[in-house]
């Protein structure tokens, strides 16, 4: 497995006694991660372990839930992601996002690209038009819709859309893409798609992928995590480079659970 | 069967309607009626200055209940999250507000414009008494419309690092067109049909108005007028409801048009 060279200990993500509550209820309790930067790490683990409301942390999305309230510390780049003083409009221009579904904006495909550009300061039409050139050959994408940047986005198939989603937030020159279950509303050629896509990525961009998908997990990434939800509540297991994870787990609920006995 | 019997006399009941009307108004509908001042109180002449009057109230009720309402609404849809004690109190004033009767509206419209703010019986007068009355359904439907953004994408663009202001003016603005439109429409038919509000603010001069400051007789009060203190006005005042009707119609069938056509532009859209 290809591990990149990530300088020692140096981390992109690190979460320290991380709890998250929605209101009263807790969702996830004293996650500590550390997260390589440049490698492709997988979050795996049941459905309500809490692995896509763990990647909402991470770009402060949960900001926008209103009842959501993080303790514990967590460090981006070694900054405090709490800290009073993060702009979260740029902390998120750093940590990009992909969901689950594909969500194209309903204008056309160039709009969806120069949009956030343009709000985060690129004014120059030529400089627009090279960058997006770039991350839409980045994602496999500038062939198929070079001769239609006019048309909308939502005609694209679904597998082009959710490319067209990492290509909008690539062209704001990320640090780290978090991507939540980025395949599971796509059909198998798309998956293989976006899969070599998330290899060719791999090194410039530290990636962090929630997958139900252990297979994938085990094709594509470096690094696992594995979180469980113990009383309702996600935690994290264990996490290891992906290859021991998945061959000689630390935790027996890892064993059972990647060798599909529990989950 | 009894249902049937009712849906179908409900029917025909409208049909009457319509029909009296068109049969008994379009002899009445020429070049001429549409052009002409009205003479010897209505009886005959045309309409012009009523038409004029009518649209000048429109135009002074959608000028000023357009803004108000689009702001109320994104505040309700974007800022108070329902939750906010002012927010829920909008709301609440809004929806007792829609049920009020409109010569409630009348009243008020002239012991404040009228009166109050000096206004006296005017265009004017009439047209903020108008926008009163429709704002709380514009409110409610421009607010329907904002809130239909769906979540994921506010997430996605929140994700991208959109300011809130990009996100408003990018993404649900433009979403918020066909309802605003809808809205829009339906008010306006409100305002086209309100004759009660309007007796006691626009008044019911026929001259034709030189500024929005005259008093101004719309449509609906020219019928009533006609229908009952002009003797042998009949022919006229059907001639007059078989504009009001034409004009309404023409407003819902653009309605139903615009939202049919957005509602499929959006679809492809997303």
């Amino acid at each position: 497995m290809n591990k990149g060279k990530p300088k020692l200990n140096q981390y992109s993500i690190e979460t320290q006694k991380l709890n998250l509550f929605y209101g009263k209820t807790p969702v996830l309790k004293e996650v500590n991660l550390q997260i390589k930067r440049g490698l492709v790490t997988s979050i795996i683990g049941p459905s309500g372990s809490g692995k896509t409301s763990f990647l909402t942390v991470l770009n402060r999305l949960t900001d926008l839930i209103p009842a959501a309230r993080v303790d514990g510390s967590v460090f981006v780049n070694g900054e405090n992601l709490f800290a009073p003083d993060v702009d979260t409009i740029q902390l998120r221009r750093r940590v990009g996002m992909i969901f689950q579904k594909p969500v194209p904006f309903p204008f056309s495909i160039q709009k969806n690209m120069v949009l956030p550009l343009r709000e985060h300061g690129m004014k120059d039409r030529r400089q627009q038009a090279e960058r997006v050139e770039t991350v839409l050959r980045d994602v496999g994408l500038w062939e198929e819709v070079k001769d239609r940047l006019s048309h909308s986005a939502g005609l694209l198939s679904g597998g082009q859309q959710q490319r067209l989603c990492i290509a909008r937030a690539l062209a704001l020159k990320p640090e780290i893409l978090l991507m939540d279950e980025p395949c599971s509303a796509l059909d198998p050629i798309s998956t293989a798609a976006i899969e070599s896509l998330i290899q060719s990525l791999k090194g410039r961009y530290t990636i962090v992928i929630v997958t139900h998908n252990l297979a994938q997990a085990r094709r594509i990434s470096d690094e696992t995590a594995f979180f469980w939800n113990v009383e309702g509540i996600g935690q994290l297991v264990e996490s290891a480079p992906t290859e021991i994870l998945f061959e000689a787990p630390a935790d027996p609920l890892t064993k059972a659970y990647v060798h599909g006995i529990r989950g | 069967m009894l249902c049937t019997g009712v849906a179908v006399g409900v029917g025909l009941f409208f049909f009457w309607l319509i029909g009296d009307i068109f049969l008994k108004g379009a002899p009445g509908i020429t070049w001429e009626f549409l052009w002409d001042e009205p003479e010897n109180a209505g009886r005959k002449g045309g309409i012009a200055p009523v038409l004029v009057s009518t649209a000048a109230i429109l135009l002074v009720t959608l000028g000023t209940a357009v803004p108000i309402g689009f702001g109320t609404a994104v505040f309700l849809a974007e800022f108070s999250q329902g939750k906010t004690t002012l927010g829920r109190m909008v709301r609440r004033a809004l929806d007792v507000l829609a049920s009020v009767p409109s010569i409630i509206f009348g009243l008020f419209g002239n012991a404040v414009f009228s009166h109050w703010m000096g206004l006296g019986f005017s265009i004017l007068s009439g047209g903020l008494t108008l926008a009163c009355m429709v704002l709380p359904i514009l409110i409610r439907t421009i607010e329907a419309g904002l809130r239909a953004v769906p979540l994921s994408t506010r997430l996605s663009a929140a994700a991208l690092g959109l300011s809130r202001v990009a996100v408003l003016r990018d993404l649900i603005f433009p979403a918020a067109v066909p309802s605003l439109a809808a809205g829009l429409l339906l008010g306006l038919g409100r305002a086209l049909s309100e004759t009660a509000a309007l007796i006691f603010t626009s008044g019911y001069v026929s001259r034709m108005p030189e500024s929005l400051l005259d008093s101004g007789r719309s449509l609906s009060v020219h019928i009533y007028d006609l229908a009952m203190n002009v003797p042998g006005g009949d022919t006229h005042a059907y001639a007059s409801a078989w504009v009001l009707i034409v004009l309404l119609f023409s407003i819902n069938g653009l309605t139903a048009l615009c939202l049919d056509h957005w509602g499929k532009t959006r679809m492809r859209g997303l």
